[in-house]
């Protein structure tokens, strides 16, 4: 079997024996990859000069896994950015584990998603970065959500397709996939309201507490569970930006 | 390596053995076969020594650290300074800082760390202990000792979120380039850490 050389974000690691890890990575050509990586937590080699840890990205080089194997083999590791900024605030932080989480949860191994991976490096560089942490996880949602197939319908009702109407109750519907209007929304049970002044905005720039919420009421629908990090993102969101009511 | 099944009571120690890290069958062999033909006192000691750690040790009171009563032997040490409390994952890692030497204060082991992924929360740890301690007690000090991993960090964060209202002075431990190692070898993080952390010599 051939080694084969990517890049990659490590989006899980689980103890597997006193001296070996299970990693989960990202990979840009492949996906979701998952290795046994032996020797890596005391290891002082320079291969993997102080291990790996979550929310790194660097160049991997694996084996893949062989026949009925499950996992494969994890035989180089270069970190290159390690996002040492989410470490300096509550809400960037559980804001990438979030995104990871997402991730994690939403794509298959195998499949891959070049564009994904590249909007999670991008979200990870952003909550590391300057700029405020609360626009970055609806933008990084909604881009989940176009890559996977399941982007919302946010401007016109999925039923009818009537344009909102500015200023008439709105709901949502993870199940029908987007907007209900208000001569549709009786139809259906799996619902709930949406303040009408927020589609008027995007993810990227409208309140990130209220974006967020929505948004992650669809993926945990899509998902068919609670995403573990979800709760205390909201909380911490919702303190960095107070919600005009 | 032999496959075959030896008499009852000798290969159930066998197995037994072969469950400890670090040991494979042919180690669980030898360590069995030595007991076997030890006196009966030498053996019997071992298996006191594992059923009084069983019995015996458990969580010191105070900072959770092992202790075999109500105290750790650190903690209930007067010449130790109870104004400064540093913080660790388990008491491996308070092991490895006492065996130092440079250590007057006292510790508190949380007894893991925050892995939001995995499901561990901070009321699963021991934080609420440590926030009585600080709010008790004449502590002047808090020394963050968490692994510098990112659960380790976040650990970290949420403690000094927790003790920024208390006003008592946090501290980390500084890192960057092990003693050691070589610049050349050291990856990127390692380097900023320690260009960041840069002291003036003396
Ligand atoms: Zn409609
Ligand atoms: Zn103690």
């Amino acid at each position: 079997m051939t080694p084969r050389t990517d890049e990659a974000l490590v989006l899980r690691l689980t103890d597997y024996s006193e001296t070996s890890q299970i990693v989960t990575l990202f990979t840009a050509k492949s996906g979701l990859v998952r290795l046994i990586a032996k020797g890596v937590r005391r290891s002082t080699k320079k291969r993997f000069a102080v291990g790996l840890d979550l929310l790194e990205s660097g160049e991997v080089i694996y084996l893949p896994p062989r026949g009925d194997a499950q996992l494969g083999t994890l035989t180089e590791w270069v970190q290159r950015e390690t996002f040492t900024g989410l470490r300096r605030e509550l809400l960037r932080l559980h804001g990438a584990l979030y995104a990871v989480e997402l991730v994690a949860g939403l794509t298959e191994e195998g499949d891959p998603h070049p564009e994904l991976f590249h909007a999670l490096a991008d979200t990870l560089r952003n909550l590391a970065g300057d700029e405020p942490a609360g626009p970055c996880l609806p933008t990084f949602q909604h881009d989940l959500l176009r890559a996977i197939g399941y982007a919302p319908r946010l401007r016109e009702c999925v039923v009818c397709k009537r344009a909102v109407i500015p200023g008439q109750p709105v709901y949502f519907s993870a199940g029908a996939g987007g907007l209900l209007c208000r001569d549709c929304e009786p139809h259906h049970i799996e619902k709930r309201r949406v303040p009408s002044r927020l589609i008027e905005t995007t993810p990227r720039t409208g309140d990130p507490s209220a974006w967020f919420e929505l948004l992650d009421y669809h993926l945990t629908h899509i998902a068919g569970r609670r995403f573990k990090t979800a709760e205390q993102v909201a909380a911490l969101l919702v303190r960095a930006h107070p919600r005009r009511r | 390596m032999t496959e075959s099944k030896l008499t009852g009571p000798l290969q159930r120690l066998m197995d037994e053995l072969k469950k400890l890290p670090g040991i494979g069958a042919r180690s669980a062999e030898r360590v069995a076969f030595h007991l076997l033909k030890a006196d009966r006192e030498e053996a019997l000691a071992l298996a006191q020594a594992i059923m009084a750690t069983k019995d015996e040790i458990r969580p010191c009171s105070r900072c959770y650290n092992l202790a075999d009563g109500e105290l750790c032997s650190i903690c209930a040490d007067p010449r130790r300074d109870q104004g400064q409390i540093i913080v660790v994952e388990q008491p491996k890692d308070l092991l490895a800082l006492e065996a130092t030497g440079v250590i007057t204060g006292v510790y508190h082991v949380l007894m893991g760390h925050i892995a939001p992924l995995e499901g561990v929360e901070p009321g699963d740890l021991t934080i609420d202990l440590l926030l009585s301690r600080v709010k008790s007690g004449d502590v002047r000090e808090v020394i963050l000792a968490t692994n510098p991993t990112l659960e380790g960090d976040t650990t970290a964060l949420h403690i000094i979120s927790l003790l920024a209202d208390i006003g008592v002075t946090v501290t980390r431990l500084a890192r960057g380039i092990a003693p050691g190692s070589q610049i050349e070898y050291a990856n990127r993080a390692m380097l900023e850490e320690a260009f960041r952390g840069r002291r003036s010599p003396l």
